[in-house]
């Protein structure tokens, strides 16, 4: 996305890129629809080892990032990851860093961050609730306390790989305060429901929460800049998103240009009409929009501007709106066989649709613009 | 500071010389990037007026107003800053162009010479131009005497710049121009053009073609405004009537105009995709209907909570930035050479399609009152827009010609073939 990176990036992209393709590239995706976790653990510890889980951990807790600037290298991955629509728990982990770097207690730091780190265990952020507004600052899932500790109440839904994270960590109201609170799945009275995902691999799951007790060094935060926290990872979801979608929108615009060059109708190839020539120049002219403005709002958050709330929700309502319709034109462009199950193409839509809709759809950043300019 | 007060001290002599003389104005020698900045910080605070004092878009008195601005700085050494010193620039790398727009962003700025005189008239005579012509030229510009327009379109073609009917024909040494050029911007309120014409007929459409750099203000030229559907008059079309051209008003070589025109149209692009390191102070994508006007528009119809219109604003809102940020992104490629200017087309093309779709916003929101409403509201001058934004996509060369380059050059698709392509021009079906 980001046509400005510095040689370790570069070097560190080509890497990242020449191991997916070793482990399969889009392939890869039809194989793990069918496994149980929906993802490769033996691809995920692999990706861990270059770095994938690292990057918004700090050096000090095992983790570090390539550039100073974790959100820049880690939507690097997404991008990728993107362009072989690549089922893996990178969301899910990154927004558990974003929430606990620099928070998590002595004990559930050496019980988490290794395994976490490695790739051998997955941690994710249990966020969304279902008839709650999207961005989470009033949230029905309610932390009272108890003993010595806390107890946890509530549902969340989705959550990204709820069913297969060992841990969460969980947004939630602590009398009437906004908190957020760390909850190993194996505590008893967590359950989890598969939830059907419009993505053929990637998992999510309804969480609920039903007299959960938790230790009082679980609570990572409440009240006060909570709120401020929450939307960071927000931001950090959001740009996630936005990178992993232009990543596939990329891949399926290429396909299709590829596509047109080669297919001819009439004697012709369809890259020579005009009226085609027409359309993918709005479509090269909407995938570099979409880049142009994820690129803006990843520098944003990183330089920790004033406007990097706005500047994800743009992104979004652009990114989230715009790629899956340019898609939906390249399966167009594909006739018949684009829409087929046989062709890569849904497989890349598919994703750009769920990124789309979860953590805020266009309509809802569209909202949250409104507010922010003052309307 | 001192170079200030010596920079001010040696112009006062400076602008007293002759133009035909190789002019320069002064430089504070080669200081760094870092006290470049700070030396025009200081300059434009206490030189220049805030940005908000400028006068507006139509106003008359802008293009006298652009030129004092420009007189003004280049004496103090920050006109034509990439521009070679021995044409009267201050022959620095663009990065201190860039440091200078950003210092100057806040500051009124003569905005008037950026397109084309700036970031397109003048890199084309440097591309083409005789010693003698750069020397004539390029310092009077720079130093806030000159204003240019491009005579390139006429009424007969468009889109179609080769099929040139403005004719030169030779008179000895000299040229005679006749013939009509149309939808020149400002035309009236600049002194020289650099016009297209057809000087051999018998060659094919690109090959009979020359570049002339002509006076606007002399006898046989006829500038007439066009009014358009807002009634606004910034464009103007040109009649030619045995307009004597003088050997050295020919730019290129003979028949070689198109050359010289593919690259004016090259630094057109580059300006257009915000990656010229020629202009001078940020250029803002004007509209009469960007996102802070639809803002101000919510709010004062009062429908600002209304569901549906925070969308629209929304809409537009997100729109304007992807643009700015499009701008951003392809101007960064551009500069580092990693895109071809001809990528350009995106932007230009994104201004067009933003502009129809926030001029709809616009007027959604306004409602009634933008048909018919009281004279007072302000709100009439949507419905004008709206009316007139096509304008927006055809200007610069319409929104299909922009895909066609972006189908063809950026991303290599076939072109179409003409039905022009090697025969004599007197052969060609023309309007």
């Amino acid at each position: 996305v980001d046509p400005n990176l510095t040689d370790d990036q570069q070097f560190f992209a080509e890497t990242c890129q020449r191991f997916l393709t070793a482990h399969g590239g889009v392939a890869a995706l039809r194989r793990v629809a069918d496994v149980p976790a929906g993802f490769d653990s033996e691809t995920w510890r692999g990706g861990a080892e270059l770095g994938w889980t690292s990057l918004l951990f700090s050096e000090d807790e095992g983790g570090g990032s390539l550039s100073g600037q974790g959100i820049c290298d880690v939507t690097i991955v997404a991008e990728l990851l993107g362009g072989v629509a690549a089922a893996t728990p990178l969301t899910a982990v990154t927004t558990f860093a974003a929430a606990t770097t620099g928070a998590l207690p002595p004990r559930l730091a050496s019980e988490i961050l290794p395994v976490v780190l490695s790739g051998e265990s997955v941690a994710t952020w249990a966020f969304s609730e279902p008839d709650r507004p999207w961005h989470g600052n009033h949230p029905a899932t309610t932390l009272s306390r108890a003993g010595d500790g806390y107890r946890l109440d509530g549902a969340k839904s989705p959550v990204e790989y709820g069913e297969q994270a060992d841990w969460y960590v969980v947004t939630c109201d602590l009398d009437g305060e906004l908190a957020q609170i760390v909850v190993a799945r194996g505590a008893d009275g967590v359950t989890t429901t598969p939830l059907e995902c419009v993505d053929l691999a990637k998992r999510h799951a309804e969480v609920r929460f039903d007299g959960v007790a938790v230790p009082a060094d679980g609570l990572l935060r409440v009240g006060g800049t909570t709120k401020d926290a929450v939307a960071a990872q927000l931001r950090v979801a959001n740009l996630l998103q936005c990178a992993e979608s232009c990543g596939g929108a990329q891949r399926v615009f290429d396909l299709t240009l590829q596509y047109a060059f080669e297919r001819h109708s009439f004697g012709r190839p369809l890259a020579s009409y005009q009226a085609l020539k027409h359309r993918f120049a709005d479509l090269k002219t909407a995938l570099e929009c979409a880049m142009a403005t994820t690129t803006a709002a990843v520098e944003a958050h990183a330089d920790g501007d004033a406007t990097a709330d706005e500047r994800a929700s743009i992104a979004k309502a652009f990114v989230g709106a715009a790629i899956p319709e340019l898609m939906q034109d390249c399966v167009q462009l594909h006739g018949g066989i684009g829409v087929t199950w046989e062709h890569d193409l849904h497989l890349f839509l598919r994703r750009a649709v769920l990124n789309r809709e979860i953590y805020g759809s266009p309509i809802e950043h569209r909202e949250r613009i409104a507010s922010l300019v003052g309307l | 500071m001192d170079t200030l007060d010596t920079t001010r001290g040696s112009m006062t002599t400076d602008s007293d010389h002759r133009t035909d003389a190789p002019t320069t104005a002064p430089t504070a020698g080669t200081d760094d990037l870092g006290e470049f900045r700070e030396r025009a910080r200081t300059w434009l605070a206490a030189e220049m007026r805030p940005a908000s004092e400028g006068l507006p878009r139509h106003h008359p008195d802008r293009f006298t107003r652009a030129k004092l601005l420009q007189r003004k700085l280049w004496e103090a050494g920050f006109a034509g800053i990439c521009y070679p010193k021995q044409y009267g620039g201050q022959g620095l790398p663009p990065e201190f162009q860039r440091a200078f727009n950003e210092e100057a962003a806040a500051f009124e700025m003569p905005l008037a010479f950026n397109t084309p005189t700036l970031t397109i008239i003048l890199p084309t005579i440097l591309d083409f131009g005789t010693e003698e012509q750069k020397r004539e030229f390029i310092p009077r510009t720079l130093r806030g005497d000159l204003l240019w327009v491009q005579l390139l379109s006429e009424p007969t073609n468009g889109s179609d710049l080769a099929g040139a009917l403005t004719r030169a024909d030779r008179d000895g040494d000299a040229w005679v121009l006749n013939g009509s050029k149309i939808w020149s911007t400002s035309a009236a309120h600049t002194d020289f053009g650099l016009c297209l014409a057809r000087t051999n007929w018998d060659a094919p459409k690109h090959r009979g073609l020359s570049v002339f750099i002509v006076a606007i203000h002399q006898d046989g030229v006829d500038v007439q405004p066009i009014k358009q559907v807002d009634g606004s008059d910034e464009f103007y079309q040109e009649f030619f009537d045995d307009v004597v051209l003088t050997s050295d008003a020919l730019l290129g070589a003979e028949n070689d105009g198109w050359t010289v025109t593919s690259r004016l149209l090259f630094h057109e692009r580059s300006a257009v995709g915000g990656a010229s390191p020629y202009a001078s102070g940020r250029d803002h994508v004007e509209s009469v209907t960007g996102d802070e006007v639809l803002i101000d528009l919510a709010l004062r119809t009062g429908r600002n909570a209304d569901p549906h219109v925070r969308q629209l604003v929304a809409e537009g809102r997100v729109l304007s930035r992807v643009h700015e940020d499009l701008i951003a992104r392809l101007g960064a490629q551009m500069t580092a050479g990693t895109v071809p200017p001809v990528a350009g087309s995106m932007p230009r093309l994104m201004t067009g399609t933003n502009h129809n779709r926030l001029s709809a916003i616009a007027l959604e929101i306004a409602g009634t009152s933008a048909v018919a409403g009281p004279a007072a509201g302000g709100f009439a001058e949507i419905a004008t827009t709206y009316l007139a934004r096509q304008g927006m996509s055809l200007g610069g060369g319409s929104n299909e010609m922009q895909r066609n380059i972006i189908s063809e050059r950026v991303l290599g698709m076939p072109r179409d073939r003409g039905a022009d392509t090697d025969l004599p021009f007197t052969q060609v079906r023309h309007n």
